[in-house]
């Protein structure tokens, strides 16, 4: 009985099988058909290389970018999220209850102490008026490119830290130029928000 | 495929950030090998990209204990015979005929030529072990690793991938199966 072309591949390869080799001095026909395997071997190992049809770096590189940006935007988001997590721990262990900005500053001007001075206004007026133009444009806010809500995110997120330094801050004799500061802050954030939302909600209605 | 021999250097490169130092220096063994598995030069690409973010994503973890260039050839069997699964699981084992290999130079001897055609006509699965086995040497033992079946498999595949190349040959010129490289 001839062997099985996988028990010719075994002696092939390195086998030691005795009973094929037996056959194979006695079988031209089977120590062809290992010639024959040995061949392809060699043949298969010589044909040429392919290479690709175009250049892959462009689209590689950008697949291989877009992970390390959602990595840095992961940090930057772990690292807010921290920093007001912080805060919120103090701002609770201290026994105080959290308040925007405005409400604190209403609460506080009943209490007394702290009250915004003629200087901080001003400010607070803007930030109004910048808070009210945002609300409007929420209502008719198209979808956003993932890109947009990311920046829009982060403003938000600095603007949620502001709030919470400005209400720490009225809760006590405060230093009336910290608050302009951070009033000032939370103005120029207010600002960049209206602005994104004005350039970019334009773009990524399209 | 030799080693590159400043492999220290595009490793280096490669974790300060250029991946392309290290993709040029291997992407055509990679498609090649990928290539080969595959029917379709658009899956080998797609394969090729898979192969070296994998690489890209695991560079920190990868100490040198094997060669660069087995470790980065076993990401790419193993991306690419995932695809083979897949296109079995989609019922998609059939060969295609549809695509000659690109790249195949004019000066291509018939003989040749018969050997591309007939390994083209085998099933992804067959063709996948018969060039992992015959070509790149990985042994049954790895070969039935890689693709979550046993050793024995891989010897049967192997069997019939040249069981099936002997008959699409001898098809093509009339007379027995015999390869001249």
């Amino acid at each position: 009985m001839h062997p099985s072309i996988e028990e010719l591949l075994n002696l092939r390869d390195g086998g030691s099988d005795s009973a094929t080799r037996d056959h194979l001095r006695k079988c031209p026909e089977c120590a062809e058909t290992l010639r024959d395997l040995e061949a392809t071997k060699t043949a298969l190992r010589s044909l040429p290389e392919l290479g690709p049809t175009r250049d892959l770096w462009p689209d590689l590189s950008r697949q291989a970018e877009s992970p390390r940006r959602l990595r840095r935007a992961k940090v930057a988001w772990a690292a807010s999220a921290a920093a007001a997590l912080l805060l919120v721990t103090l701002f609770t262990v201290k026994g105080f209850r959290l308040h925007t900005p405005i409400e604190n500053s209403a609460a506080a001007e009943k209490a007394g102490p702290a009250q915004p001075g003629p200087d901080l206004q001003p400010l607070i007026l803007e930030s109004q008026r910048l808070e009210s133009i945002l609300q409007q444009i929420e209502k008719g806010r198209p979808v956003l490119k993932g890109r947009t809500a990311s920046a829009i995110a982060q403003i938000q997120d600095q603007i949620a830290l502001v709030d919470l330094q400005i209400s720490l801050l009225q809760t006590g004799e405060t230093a009336s130029d910290q608050l302009a500061r951070l009033w000032k802050e939370r103005v120029n954030l207010l600002g960049s928000l209206v602005e994104l939302h004005v350039t970019k909600g334009a773009y990524s209605s399209v | 495929m030799a080693e590159v021999p400043d492999n220290e250097i595009l490793l280096r490169r490669a974790r300060k950030g250029d991946f392309e130092s290290l993709f040029r220096a291997y992407e055509r063994p990679v498609f090649h090998l990928v290539r080969r598995i595959l029917s379709r030069t658009e899956d080998a690409e797609e394969a090729v990209q898979e192969t070296f973010l994998e690489v890209f994503r695991s560079l920190p973890s990868y100490r040198g204990d094997a060669p660069l260039w087995s470790w980065i050839r076993s990401v790419a069997a193993s991306k690419a015979l995932m695809r083979v699964r897949r296109q079995k699981n989609r019922g998609e084992e059939e060969p295609l005929e549809e695509e000659r290999a690109p790249g195949v130079p004019a000066h291509f001897s018939p003989e040749r030529l018969d050997l591309e055609r007939a390994l083209e006509r085998l099933s992804p699965v067959s063709k996948a072990v018969l060039w992992l086995h015959d070509v790149e040497g990985y042994t049954h033992e790895e070969i039935g690793g890689l693709m979550d079946r046993t050793p024995s498999f891989s010897k049967s595949q192997l069997a019939r991938a040249h069981e099936r190349l002997r008959t699409l040959l001898a098809e093509g010129d009339g007379e027995a199966a015999c390869i001249r490289p």
